[in-house]
């Protein structure tokens, strides 16, 4: 068992440590990025799908593909536990939160004018959000990673 | 990261200072993985859980392998709220400590 000293460490062994532990996040953030390639366009592309859903027509046909995408992001978020080992419910920091909420705010927007577009009788105009959709959270997983990247490793 | 400074010296011994770091920003960490990112060994890093888990620093759960056939049960550890505040009042006394250097 290591020892538990109670006499306080010197400043610069006080400024040792905590450079230290940046070494272990850095081979944490690597043990949770390392599923990337397979799970943020598998991510974008269930999203890109629940927005294009208004356009199918039948309320039933649209609920059960927001459901089974729903279910398939549930799946996804499992494995990528699985693979990774690591469990994480929230950011690691407020740029990530940040991330987060504009992901989610850009999504519903995205979400409500493909519902529009339908109502509007120009379904056609759903598959274009959907692209959007896509892009926007293949390119906001990429930063929420370099933002987890950042702020993990450099926080002591 | 905020906490009131408060030099903890359960944590502050190097195996268990980098585990409570690792487990800090998120939920959980598999001891498999624990083993890969601290370069430990699993006999040491077992003992190091048991140190903080029997101060209540952290939590340690285990569950059926993933792998069909495989009898075996995966383990996982999670910082609690005591360890959480342990760690970020330790963590702040160490800085209080670099700030206090000497120019």
């Amino acid at each position: 068992m290591e020892s538990e000293s109670t006499e306080l460490p010197s400043a610069d062994d006080a400024d040792t440590t905590l450079t230290q532990i940046a070494d272990d996040r850095r081979a944490l953030v690597r043990e949770v990025t390392r599923t990337n390639p397979w799970y943020y366009p598998a991510v974008s592309l269930l999203a890109a799908i629940v927005v294009w859903a208004p356009a199918i027509g039948s309320p039933v046909s649209f609920t059960v593909v927001v459901a089974l995408c729903a279910l398939g992001l549930t799946m996804l978020e499992s494995l990528r536990e699985r693979t990774s080992g690591v469990t994480m419910s929230r950011p690691a920091g407020r740029r990530g939160l940040a991330i987060l909420i504009a992901v989610g705010v850009v999504f519903i927007a995205l979400f409500a004018t493909s519902l529009a577009l339908v109502v509007a009788g120009r379904a056609e105009f759903a598959l274009l959000c959907a692209a959007v959709t896509f892009a926007v959270m293949f390119v906001a997983a990429w930063l929420y990673d370099v933002s987890f990247r950042s702020e993990v490793t450099h926080d002591r | 990261m905020t906490g009131e400074p408060r030099f903890d010296p359960t944590i502050h011994a190097p195996a268990r200072f980098r585990l409570c770091a690792v487990l800090r920003h998120v939920d959980a960490v598999g001891f498999g993985s624990l083993v890969n990112v601290l370069s430990m060994s699993e006999s040491q890093l077992s003992k190091t859980i048991r140190s903080l888990a029997e101060v209540g620093y952290v939590m340690v759960t285990k569950g059926p392998s993933d792998r069909r056939g495989d009898l075996r049960h995966t383990t996982t550890v999670r910082l609690t709220e005591l360890g959480r505040s342990a760690y970020d009042g330790h963590v702040a006394a160490l800085h209080e400590i670099v700030a206090q250097r000497p120019a």
